[in-house]
Parts: C-alpha cells; sequence; structure tokens
C-alpha cells in the first residue's frame, strides 16, 4: 500500500448502486456506453432502497380511470407547496408511466387484478397511484436489478468507499475511493460521472434510514462546487418504532396503510383529528411528525416520546388474515413482543429523506459540467415536502433513465479528460494523514454529535436561536474535532473507522448547510418549521434555497422556482 | 443468571492481511447493554466500546437487506432481528469468502 493506485477507466461511471443508480447503469448500458458502478455496500442491499417497501407511485389508472400523469405532476406540486421544478416533475410524471412498470417485467412483484395493477391510494394522491409488492419489495428489486446487470455485463464494485470527485478545468473527470476488501486505493477515470448516491437521513439522531445514508455524494458535489438546493427540507417519518428503540418503520407504516391504524395520546384522544380535521390520520408526514412532537411537548405522548398506535378497532381475523399475507412482517412483529389485536405500537418520528439536495436541470444535469445527480442525492422533485407511496423510487427508475441515456450519449462526443495528479495526492495525503494519527477522535463519535445537534436544534420545529447555537456548536466540531478525527483500527482491510472518519467529515459539512439554509428561511413551509415564522409566506418566500461553496466561502441565495403550467393558488394547498 | 448479568460474547475474529487463521476473542457485555436487545446492539457496543477494529455489517437495520446476517451459537441468523443472549458464539457467516471478522462476501 502507499502511492500505488489502481486505475479504471470507462464511459460513465455511477457512484450507488441501488435503484437510481442500478436503472442509469441499465440505461446507459442499452444506450451503448462502457458503465462502471461502484457502492460502498453490498449491491442490493446498501441504502434506502431495499427498505421501500410500500410501494412506488405511477399514474396508470389501473384503479381509478380519472388518474394521469398530469394528475400525479399536480398532486406532486401541491404537496411540495410550489417549490418543485416543474419542468422537471412533468418529464418524470410522463416517464414513469413506462418506467414503472419495467421492474414487474424484470421480476419484481405487485398484486394485480386480472391484467392490471392493484393501486393504493396514499396520502397526498387524489386517486389510487401505488402499486403494492407482493412480498418484501428491497429483495425483488435486488434480483431485479441483478438479473439485467448480468444479462448486460455490468461491473459493480462492492464495498468501494468513494472519498472524493475529482476535476479537470472545471469539469468533473472521475472519483478517488479506497477499495474495502482488499485496502487498495482505486482511481476512476470517466467522461461522465452520476451520483446515485442517496440522501442524508442519517444526519438525526433518530433516523428509519440506512446506516449508509450519511449524504457523501451530496458532501462530495457541495465540495467540487456544485449548488445545492432546498437542503432545509429534511423529511421525518411519523411511524418509526419507539419501543423497541429501533426506529424500525415497515410494521407500523404497514398497519397505518393497509390497515387504517389510529393514533392515540396518553388520554386516549384521536389528536390526529386536531391538526388535520380533514385529512385526519392520512395528514402529509411532516406535519403528522409534527402533531405527534407537539402532543409530547404539551405532556400528552407516549413514555418514549411518541404516540400509540393501533388497530384494535377491527375485527381479530381481519388482522390475522393480514399478517397470514405478509410473511416478511412475522420477525418484526415477533420483536414487537406485542399483540396488536390488543396492544398499539409505541411509534415517533424519524428522518426520513431529503428533500434538498443537488440542484438539477430536467435532463438530471449538476450545475458542474459532466456531473449528473439521480434520485435522493438530487433535488428539484419534491419541493418543500415528497408526498406519500412511493414516489422516492419513481424518481429513482425515471431519473436513472434520463440520466443514463444522456450520459451515455454525451460520452460518445466527449474525450477522457485528463486527471491533475495534484488531486490524487491531496487526497492520498488526506487519507494518510487520518490514518497516521495515532490518537484524537473517532468518526463514529463525531457522527453521534452530529446527529444529536442536528435532531435538537435543527429537526421537527426549529426557531432562530436554537438555529444559531446548532451553527456554533458545528462550527466547534470542524474546527476542534475533524482536525484530531483518527481511526483506531491499523488494518487495510474493511476498515470501517476510516469509512466512519470520512462519512463524519462529509455530515459536517452537510450540517452547516442545512443549519444555514434553514435559518435564512423565515417561514414555515411542509417539512421546516419554524417557531419564530410559523406561517407560510407565499409573498417573500416562494422561493428554492441555492448554497454555493466558492473560494471556500458558503454562498446561500434564492431562486425563484422552475414553473410550467401550475401557477402557485393559496387554495391549491393542502393543509398542515 | 439475573438478566442484568454481564453476558460473555465470543466472536470469531480474522484479519487475512495479519491473522494466520481465525481465533476467538471473548467480550463482556454489561447487562443493560444485550437484555431485551438486539444483537446487532451488542456488536455495535463491542465495536464502540471495546474493540474498535471489530469489522461487521449493519446498513438498514430493519430485518430486510441482510447484510447482517452471522453465525449465532452455530445457527444463521440476522443479527438486527435477533434478541440477544448471555452465551453467545458470533461467527461468519459459512459458506462464503470471509473478508474480514463477520463481514463477508456476498
Amino acid at each position: 500500500m502507499g502511492q500505488y493506485y489502481q486505475e479504471i477507466i470507462t464511459d460513465v461511471l455511477i457512484l450507488g448502486a441501488e435503484a437510481a443508480g442500478a436503472k442509469a447503469a441499465i440505461d446507459a448500458r442499452e444506450s451503448g456506453a462502457n458503465v462502471t458502478v461502484v457502492t460502498k455496500g453490498l449491491m442490493g442491499r446498501s441504502g434506502d432502497t431495499v427498505m421501500a417497501g410500500r410501494g412506488i407511485q405511477v399514474p396508470l389508472g389501473h384503479m381509478d380511470p380519472r388518474d394521469n400523469p398530469e394528475v400525479f405532476f399536480q398532486d406532486v406540486i401541491r404537496g411540495g407547496a410550489f417549490l418543485n421544478n416543474q419542468k422537471l416533475v412533468e418529464k418524470l410524471a410522463n416517464l414513469a408511466v413506462t418506467e414503472v412498470p419495467k421492474l414487474d417485467s424484470w421480476g419484481a412483484k405487485f398484486k394485480k387484478i386480472g391484467d392490471k395493477f392493484f393501486q393504493y391510494k396514499p396520502p397526498g394522491a387524489t386517486y389510487p397511484r401505488s402499486l403494492e409488492p407482493i412480498g418484501p419489495a428491497g429483495q425483488q428489486y435486488r434480483k431485479a436489478f441483478a438479473t439485467q446487470f448480468k444479462r448486460l455485463g455490468i461491473q459493480v464494485l462492492q464495498d468501494c468507499f468513494i472519498t472524493n470527485l475529482l476535476l479537470s478545468y472545471g469539469q468533473v473527470a472521475g472519483a478517488f475511493g479506497i477499495s474495502l476488501r482488499d485496502g487498495q486505493y482505486i482511481l476512476l477515470r470517466a467522461k461522465n460521472v452520476i451520483l446515485a448516491t442517496g440522501g442524508c437521513p442519517q444526519m438525526f439522531l433518530k433516523t428509519d434510514s440506512s446506516r449508509d445514508a450519511t449524504g457523501d455524494g451530496m458532501s462530495m458535489a457541495f465540495n467540487a462546487g456544485a449548488e445545492m438546493m432546498d437542503m432545509e427540507f429534511q423529511q421525518f417519518f411519523p411511524y418509526c418504532c419507539y419501543t423497541p428503540p429501533c426506529e424500525m418503520d415497515l410494521f407500523p407504516t404497514g398497519m397505518r396503510y393497509f390497515l387504517n391504524a389510529r393514533f392515540y395520546n396518553r388520554l386516549g384522544e384521536q389528536f390526529m383529528e386536531r391538526y388535520f380535521p380533514i385529512a385526519k390520520e392520512w395528514g402529509l408526514r411532516d406535519p403528522t411528525s409534527r402533531a405527534i412532537y407537539l402532543e409530547n411537548k404539551l405532556g400528552r405522548g407516549s413514555p418514549h416520546g411518541g404516540a400509540y398506535l393501533s388497530v384494535r378497532h377491527l375485527p381479530r381475523n381481519l388482522i390475522d388474515n393480514w399478517l397470514k399475507e405478509r410473511p416478511q412482517f412475522s420477525p418484526m412483529y415477533k420483536m414487537l413482543n406485542l399483540d396488536i389485536h390488543d396492544d398499539a405500537v409505541e411509534c415517533g418520528p424519524g428522518a426520513h429523506y431529503s428533500m434538498g439536495g443537488i440542484r438539477v436541470n430536467e435532463n438530471c444535469e449538476t450545475t458542474l459540467p459532466r456531473l449528473y445527480a439521480v434520485g435522493e442525492v438530487a433535488s428539484g422533485m419534491d419541493g418543500a415536502e415528497r408526498i406519500d407511496g412511493g414516489p422516492a423510487i419513481t424518481w429513482c427508475l425515471t431519473m436513472g433513465y434520463i440520466a443514463g441515456k444522456e450520459a451515455a450519449g454525451a460520452a460518445r462526443e466527449l474525450d477522457l479528460p485528463k486527471i491533475d495528479p495534484d488531486q490524487v495526492n491531496v487526497e492520498l495525503a488526506r487519507i494518510t494523514s487520518l490514518r497516521t494519527r495515532q490518537e484524537g477522535i473517532k468518526g463514529l463519535e463525531v457522527k453521534q454529535k452530529i446527529k444529536n445537534i442536528m435532531w435538537e436544534y435543527c429537526s421537527l420545529v426549529r426557531d432562530e436561536k436554537g438555529l444559531e447555537e446548532a451553527l456554533r456548536l458545528i462550527k466547534q466540531v470542524k474546527s476542534e474535532d475533524l482536525p484530531a478525527l483518527y481511526v483506531p483500527d491499523s488494518s487495510q482491510i474493511y476498515n470501517r473507522s476510516l469509512m466512519e472518519a470520512f462519512e463524519a467529515i462529509n455530515m459536517a459539512d452537510l450540517a452547516e448547510i442545512i443549519i444555514g439554509a434553514a435559518y435564512r428561511r423565515k417561514e414555515s413551509r411542509r417539512s421546516h418549521y419554524r417557531t419564530d415564522y410559523p406561517v407560510m409566506d407565499n409573498h417573500n418566500w416562494l422561493k428554492n434555497t441555492i448554497i454555493k461553496k466558492e473560494n471556500e466561502k458558503v454562498l446561500f441565495t434564492t431562486a425563484d422556482p422552475n414553473i410550467t403550467k401550475m401557477q402557485f393558488s393559496e387554495t391549491e394547498v393542502l393543509e398542515g | 443468571m439475573s438478566p442484568l448479568d454481564e453476558a460473555e460474547v465470543t466472536i470469531l475474529r480474522f484479519d487475512p492481511s495479519k491473522d494466520k487463521e481465525p481465533h476467538p476473542v471473548s467480550y463482556k457485555v454489561p447487562g443493560e447493554v444485550w437484555n431485551g436487545h438486539k444483537v446487532s446492539d451488542v456488536l455495535r457496543y463491542i465495536y464502540e466500546n471495546l474493540a474498535p477494529d471489530l469489522a461487521f455489517r449493519e446498513p438498514c437495520g430493519h430485518f430486510v437487506c441482510g447484510s447482517c446476517t452471522i453465525t449465532l451459537n452455530k445457527k444463521p441468523a440476522l443479527a438486527c432481528s435477533t434478541l440477544a443472549e448471555s452465551k453467545m458464539l458470533i461467527e461468519p457467516l459459512t459458506g462464503r469468502k470471509v473478508i474480514r471478522d463477520l463481514v463477508i462476501e456476498m
């Protein structure tokens, strides 16, 4: 080991191997490009795709002929409180009809009635639109993508942690990383790079996300100079299990969506009706999370800061049959150690999804030449709030299609950029300095600090004083802890501590811009709630937050959202 | 044995860049860490407090991704969905190439 690294040359380099990255790889390969896919974990088991069990939204109109891409588009814009990139959403809503059913033809099975898909109506959707996976969805997606990768001969580097993007005269030219399996450094050179590394919900103490979701791709793109958008919008999911304290969400969400489970507070009140007189239990995710949070503030919560989710109003055999149809739930049910016929599950909010991310246009191009971003790592699809019931996977599949085709097509005309050896040396020096330090603070400790700061001051409820304190604490982490990061593991092989040190660095940068964006947005809108500015201010804040790093300084500005056909209207904004 | 007694957790450790062959290492884990908690919580405690060089996988924690599959007391188990016991022998899943400690190629 040392100065030596393996060099890999490819037309299109894709970072991230789950729904968005895998789909981009398939479409780029089918367009004739040479493709290399990299993941920091195992393909099909890493990131949040494998946990997406609730379905995928696609406006096929099989359950209600009134549904179509136009209605889907309108639901998404309304849900996002008009901050979405309408040009992008319009394209994705149309593409969904062809790109989503491909998963079914690749072997991932969804519930059908005759030759039509069964579709259920999630909160925020006008008509039934979500496909319901049969059995464990994540495992089916894994098999479906693996089969296509095999058919197309797509190469995947697993357990490969990317430490940075590499540039060449202001254009993205590749990436540098470490193969965890043998400790070897890897220099990846490409004509085009697609980021599909997911969101950053691991930034928060309570989260139902994969431990991989540390926002590495967002941080790397930001540090390379790409514009970020709407980072203040981070989604909190209200159906995370608090007892046992695992934030496991699939089972309670199943109870909520498919068994019409009801929330109760400590006093036995169905309190959601107070917050959402019309939507009742079917409020959007963040407002529902906040309702639970506020009940606790008022002393009406459950012992661990949540609420009680119950299906006791249903007949015993109805519940039994539901459980029987879902054998994948049985270990979760066993772990809960209670009888849902009688007992409620204690649930509460956890960070779930990032609406904010890398700014892209309708072709999924970032503001950095030769860099594309797809899926949750990107921004503009969801505005201030992603609606329920599976548009996240819809975005992955449709954006994967767009970027895969675009990047492959453009690669035909492009030369392979040269890599400045100085950049590689900087990366090597960064890794070496982490590894040679003999004492200090561990990556996991820094991550824990950041998670606590973000949960305390920058999660469901925010205000100016708290955000100022959060910024002060994060700056302290950056100035005192990051320079003292060390790796308490001398092995070259699968060095988890080294990976966690880089994740800590990535999270610290993102924390600063999330807090900064939340501080500047002086209004409340969906997932972003300020107690000192509790009202949606459409006069001043119908705007996207744009964040950019220039000459080592972080610049915050605003821009008007990209509006095509749905003009803002007060009456179109849903309650909450 | 009282449920708050320490658990004895033995992990089969192996780093191919340093070790000739796998060898068991035992760790004492306090009652409040293991009792009523999952095997993955115990592994995390050991990694955070006793063995910062322990290699193991734990992405989803929601019983779905399968990355954390191990051999627990000679039977395959998901670390994230199995309750910890007072005496545990934790080995990598058999039949796969071991990358390091409990991390295997999948």
